[in-house]
């Protein structure tokens, strides 16, 4: 009656959406006497809201085949050279480059049938991102900047945050989908730069020539004294406005309210877990900015795609050296930091309450190219997720024997910024209020 | 894993699958028990009124709700419904229950008299077809059940994904698709006719099985009931149910209630193509379009909550209407005052302000009222000279003459047209650099001109040709096809956001998806080529070719809102005549509100209807009467701009203080005082440039071009993802003119803006600046005192108080640099709100 063998989710090997349903459906009468477990769960549910969003943005077009999707029986034009390995996740395999993440499979959901519609950089950046095309009309809003305008910004911290690198770009342009699109720039994101030591800059609050703090406090101390001299006026808007100024001469001023940003306050052994590697104090920086409750958190892995490009910093668009650069470098970066990341949403109890999502804009071929690497391939690729409530342990979708096409339903990133919003609390309603996201359909499988 | 454990585990994992979201606050169902309700004091009513006077009841499941009100010798009314005593004459015909709600026992005929106090009314009631079975209707109690119990509305089963696997058409507008998913789908399993109560249908809104929607029905519920009893009977659908045509919805417009008389009983009558009436206030969803001034409870009873005015709307089916009540309660010690009105602006602003209790605020200062106007009407701070002769003006006569001084300036034209920019979407994105640069002009000319409103609508929508001859063509280029167009006209010139009708009947007003597709049909043949002549564009009709319905495929014919067959079809075979004379006809309903609104709301800070671009019936007006006035002054002028503006700036209204008093100081919508607002981002960077004396220059317009008068936010040198001048425009909410909303221009105050004004470039270049104006009134030994009062002047228009002086002149001398502590008192004056807001 259940249909356990047509709902295979937990052996990986591919259930259909119609089984699921079904199963669904048919759940209710057989066990109607685990409703207070259910409504238990389902209040759980409806608390626990995801307060903080946290996007790995694997800049660059990761190799599925080589990492999460991994096809030892494909032909030897496809397969590459890495062997696999078993994970927590039973029919799950990953190859043998990510063996903490493969070791921590049941605490996130593998989606292996990602597609998107273009093949591009800055295009399938902007669709990864904002769900649409950049010329499908006026560019659509990162999925942060809806939860930024869904949440105020009436914190001391800005509501949505890009960590380590700056806006992705590739080499011409940057991804026009990097911010606050159709609700304007006041939901851009606010950048923190990260290097490999651990050490935090902050564009906007580097102080300009002939501005130091001292001079911020007096003017700060003037401003105060002015204020008084005169009748204030009540209204809702100045009084947002003061508060708003408030935190920004906070951030810039107030040591307290920039800690945050301080990775010094992690002991060397925790910084070490992350790695010293960007994306690793970036990640470390992420979880930081969680624990103050920032809505939304993405870390880029690159500001550029490129690998080899001058002044570029190694993205995942491995043209060349794809083989020898995911071994020695992009796949142990990211299973540390990934690994190191998700222990401590865990330890620290914070991992229903985070919903963390690596994913990049694209594949890459799954039939090696004569230059011994692979290319872009948007029709097939993967996203991970993990907490915000989501069962974890589970690998959704299933791509063919290639790794070229999904053989299941294709999951697009519109409908994964529906589920971050909706998950988010961000229901129907309020993104037709917000107008965004508009004909997103939700990955029922996650919400 | 044990079995149990299994079914645990995947249960849990289902369960997520069908629970989704918490439910939002549409269509809440309000308990009478959770409302608090004052007990009603009858008091002594001159009269009673008693609505309906006859009734047929036919059928013993329908039921009457009665209306009885009371008349007082102060002329206040009174919902008595439930505080009336009721009598029948032959008491086996009827009773009537404590909602004063009749409910039918036999056939037969009885008089009802309704007693409150010393008075009395009767009404007459006849029943027929007691004995009769009575099915249940699928279209006309399922359905609307379904529809009031909240399950297929949009948050819910009416998405168009719908929750868990069921899915119904939002607000059963689709009854056949409905009965199919309901009765066959899912084999069969949603209804359970041998036992009704263990339909799924029924067990999970009632909560026996896990429902993510929560609890929507209690088995002691009468919709409940009349759900088993439908599924009992078998589920029939009926056969060739009648189609009901309207709804009433009582009692009517007007209705003024004072506390402790804060409830009002409502009443929804539906009628049937077959000339039949049924009563529908126990079928029909309430809503009330401001939950903080009055809830309406699911038996139709609205409970005032604080003083204010709602709007009431029922819902029936697809059916759709509303009515306003007000809500009044006593201030204690409020004492009337107020100027003396200088137009009908001010008397109808008055009127409601009294009504409601709320004291208007007192006439602002010179020195505000001429930073005011001149931010609103030129978007600029006034120079020091302008401001030093007005100040000094002792003529009675100065404010209204700075008005049409005002008025009659370019810098005005320039700044209108900006805000016409932002609806018409002009950027070089959608029209080319020339293409920008020529619209601009003609919208211009337009408003330098004061062409009258019909007309400049007229050439918009009628414009065909090419775009460099005839430049409002580029309307046509704003949209990439016709339901844009469709959506950008219908909210420009009929103030509505009709974008939801475009899938399915709107779920908030009474526009559906037929009248979507019957407006589209003006525009389908509008078709638009690029020439490859610069930026040139061609706009012409194409001869043939109709917008398809979605759900039937079938070619929609043009339609219009309350319009005659004959006002449906064009003079020659351009379609759009027949909607530009419709629209611009003196009688239409939404054309010069829509227009006097707009203007209201770029004056006053806030739209009669707001948000100024959604008008509909469940968002009404805050004053009705003077949104009237203003759209009937408009259409006596023969729709002259200028004379609306000059009407609402001359007001007090308008003058009005900032400055709030106890008796006003909730109050945000009647225009009682006025309220502050942040500048936008082109009025701050112009501001910050005359202040600092380092204006802002932007490339590929003349060099003296401010902020305010760009023609578009992306002109060539802007382009996107290069970073200049322009930034500090975008993070002050200049919008990129990608939507014909107002919502676009952002503004919410961010921290981006406040770490702009603390440590951005363009703040931080202004005020260092060795060019600036207080550097260079230093090289030229200007004394301090003179310094400070000139640049109190610049930023507020006003000289600084003693206390501020001092403040200032300390801070100098405790500085060794004069010109690093001027720079500090600069920064300090243009980070004070009263610099950064109008007000």
């Amino acid at each position: 009656m259940l249909g356990f063998g047509s709902f295979k989710a937990q052996d990986c090997s591919g259930p259909t959406r119609r089984s699921f349903i079904k199963t669904a459906a048919a759940v209710p009468f057989t066990v109607g006497s685990t409703h207070q477990v259910l409504q238990a769960a389902q209040a759980a549910q409806q608390e626990g809201r995801v307060k903080s969003v946290i996007v790995l943005w694997l800049w660059g077009g990761p190799s599925h085949i080589d990492t999460f999707d991994p096809k030892p029986d494909a032909p030897m034009e496809y397969r590459g050279p890495f062997g696999t390995i078993p994970t927590k996740t039973s029919g799950m395999h990953f190859t043998e480059l990510l063996p903490k993440m493969a070791s921590r499979s049941d605490k996130f959901t593998v989606i292996r049938s990602m597609v998107t519609t273009n093949g591009g950089h800055p295009g399938a950046g902007t669709v990864g991102l904002t769900g649409y095309e950049e010329n499908a009309g006026p560019i659509q809003p990162n999925f942060g900047a809806i939860v930024a305008k869904d949440r105020g910004s009436t914190e001391a911290l800005p509501p949505f945050f890009y960590v380590g690198r700056g806006i992705p770009r590739d080499l011409p342009r940057r991804i026009e989908g990097y911010g606050g699109g159709t609700l304007g720039k006041a939901y851009d994101p606010f950048l923190v730069r990260a290097d490999e030591r651990g050490h935090v800059s902050i564009p906007q609050l580097d102080l300009l020539e002939g501005i130091t703090p001292k001079r911020i406090q007096n003017r700060k101390a003037l401003l105060n004294q002015l204020d008084n001299a005169r009748r204030q006026l009540d209204s809702a808007g100045i009084e947002q406005w003061n508060r708003t100024h408030q935190s920004a001469y906070g951030l810039l001023a107030d040591a307290e309210a920039r800690q945050a940003f301080d990775l010094t306050q992690e002991s060397d052994k925790t910084r070490g877990r992350y790695g010293q590697t960007t994306f690793g104090q970036g990640c470390l920086l992420a979880r930081r900015l969680a624990e103050a409750r920032v809505p939304y958190i993405q870390v880029n892995w690159s500001e550029y795609v490129e690998t080899f490009s001058p002044n570029c910093d190694f993205g995942w668009d491995t043209h060349i050296f794809n083989f020898e650069l995911l071994q020695d470098r992009h796949c142990p970066i990211l299973d540390r930091a990934y690994s190191a990341l998700i222990d401590d949403l865990q330890d620290r109890g914070m991992l229903d309450e985070t919903l963390l999502i690596a994913m990049g804009e694209f594949g890459r071929t799954p039939r090696i190219s004569n230059r011994a690497a692979r290319e872009h391939h948007q029709h097939c690729y993967f996203s991970i997720w993990a907490g915000g409530g989501i069962e974890p342990g589970r690998c959704i979708g299933e791509s063919d024997p290639r790794a070229e096409h999904p053989i299941t339903r294709p999951i697009t990133p519109l409908q994964v910024g529906t589920t971050i919003a909706e998950l988010c609390g961000i229901g129907a309603k309020r993104r037709a209020e917000l107008k965004v996201l508009d004909g997103g359909s939700l990955i029922h499988e996650l919400v | 894993m044990t079995i149990q454990k299994l079914i645990a585990k995947s249960v849990l994992v289902l369960l997520i699958v069908v629970s989704g979201t918490p439910l939002q606050a549409e269509n809440e169902l309000h308990e009478e028990a959770d409302l608090k309700i004052d007990t009603i004091q009858v008091g002594q009513p001159v009269k009673l009124v008693i609505s309906p006077k006859t009734f047929t009841l036919d059928g013993k499941h329908q039921q009457l709700q009665l209306i009885v009100t009371g008349l007082y010798a102060d002329g206040s009314v009174a919902d008595l419904t439930r505080a009336a005593s009721y009598q029948l004459d032959q008491p086996e015909i009827a009773t009537v229950n404590q909602r004063g709600a009749v409910v039918p026992k036999s056939n037969g005929e009885t008089t009802i008299r309704a007693k409150a106090g010393d008075a009395s009314i009767e009404m007459k009631l006849a029943v027929t077809n007691a004995e009769s079975p009575d099915p249940v209707s699928f279209h006309f109690q399922t359905l609307p059940i379904l529809s009031k119990t909240g399950c297929s509305m949009g948050a819910c089963h009416g998405s168009p994904h719908g929750k868990g696997g069921f899915r119904l058409s939002l607000r059963a507008f689709d009854p056949s698709l409905d009965y199919r998913t309901i009765v066959e789908e899912e084999f069969g399993r949603r209804v359970n006719l041998l036992e009704p109560q263990q339909s799924l249908l029924l067990a999970k809104p009632r909560t026996e099985i896990a429902h993510g929607g929560g609890q929507r029905l209690r088995p002691d519920d009468v919709e409940y009931q009349r759900l088993v009893q439908w599924i009992r009977e078998g589920c029939q659908v009926d056969p060739e149910p009648a189609r009901c045509t309207s709804i009433r919805l009582e009692p009517g417009e007007g209705r003024f209630l004072r506390r402790p008389h804060h409830v009002q009983q409502m009443r929804v009558t539906a009628y049937f193509d077959d000339g039949s009436k049924r009563d529908v206030t126990h079928l029909a969803v309430f809503e009330s379009s401001d939950d903080t001034i009055c809830k309406v409870s699911r038996h139709g009873l609205a409970v005032g909550q604080r003083r204010g005015e709602v709007a009431v709307i029922a819902r029936f089916l697809d059916q759709i209407e509303s009515t306003v009540l007000g809500f009044i309660d006593t201030v204690p010690n409020f004492d009337w005052q107020a100027p003396e009105p200088k137009s009908y602006v001010d008397e109808l602003v008055y009127q409601r302000l009294k009504q409601f209790q709320y004291l208007p605020a007192k006439i602002c200062s010179d020195e505000v009222f001429l930073r005011r106007v001149s931010l609103d009407l030129t978007g600029l701070l006034p120079s020091v000279e302008q401001t030093e002769a007005f100040l000094a003006d002792p003529s009675s006569e100065k404010r209204p003459q700075l008005i049409d001084q005002l008025l009659a300036s370019d810098e005005h034209a320039l700044f209108w047209s900006q805000k016409w920019g932002d609806l018409l979407k002009l950027s070089t994105r959608q029209m080319g650099h020339s293409g920008v640069l020529k619209f601009h002009r003609w919208i211009k000319q337009s408003v330098a001109n004061n062409q009258p409103y019909d007309q400049f609508a007229r050439e918009i929508l009628l414009a065909s040709g090419s775009t460099l001859s005839n430049p409002a063509g580029n309307f046509y280029r704003t949209g990439s096809d016709t339901s844009d167009i469709t959506e950008s006209t219908s909210q420009l010139f009929l103030g509505t956001r009709i974008g939801c009708a475009k899938c399915h009947n709107h779920p908030y007003e009474r526009w559906t998806q037929d009248n979507y597709y019957g407006l589209s049909a003006f525009f389908h043949r509008v078709a638009t080529r690029q020439t490859g002549r610069g930026d040139e564009a061609v706009v012409w009709m194409r001869r043939e070719g109709e917008v398809k319905h979605p759900v039937s495929g079938q070619p929609v014919s043009p339609w219009l809102p309350a319009a005659q067959e004959h006002d449906l079809v064009s003079q020659s075979t351009d379609r759009r005549e027949a909607f530009a004379q419709w629209l611009t006809s003196a009688g239409n309903p939404f054309f010069a509100k829509v227009e006097v609104n707009r203007i209201a709301a770029y004056l006053l800070g806030r739209g009669i209807v707001e948000p100024f671009d959604d008008h509909r019936d469940s968002n009404p007006p805050a004053n009705g009467p003077l949104l009237e006035a203003l759209a009937k002054d408009f259409t006596d002028h023969k729709f002259d701009r200028r004379h609306i503006i000059r009407t609402i700036v001359n007001s007090n209204t308008y003058q009005a203080t900032a400055e709030t008093n106890r008796y006003n100081v909730d109050d945000a919508r009647f225009y009682s005082h006025f309220q502050p607002r942040r500048l936008t981002a082109e009025q701050l960077l112009d501001a910050l440039g005359e202040v600092t004396g380092v204006p802002e220059r932007f490339v590929s317009v003349h060099p003296d071009t401010k902020a305010t008068q760009l023609p578009a936010p992306d002109l060539k040198e802007h382009n996107r993802g290069q970073i200049g001048e322009i930034e500090f425009l975008k993070v002050f909410g200049m919008p990129e003119r990608q939507t014909v909303c107002q919502c676009e221009r952002g503004t919410d105050s961010s921290l981006g803006q406040a770490l702009e004004l603390f440590n951005g470039g363009t703040v931080h270049r202004m005020v260092s600046s060795k060019q600036n104006r207080i550097h260079r009134s230093l090289a030229a030994g200007e004394p301090h005192d003179q310094i400070l009062k000139e640049l109190y002047l610049r930023a507020f228009s006003r000289a600084p108080n003693a206390q501020e002086l001092q403040i200032g002149l300390d801070y100098l001398s405790r500085s060794e640099d004069p010109g690093s502590a001027l720079e500090d008192i600069l920064w300090a004056l243009i980070n004070q709100d009263e610099f950064l807001f109008q007000h």
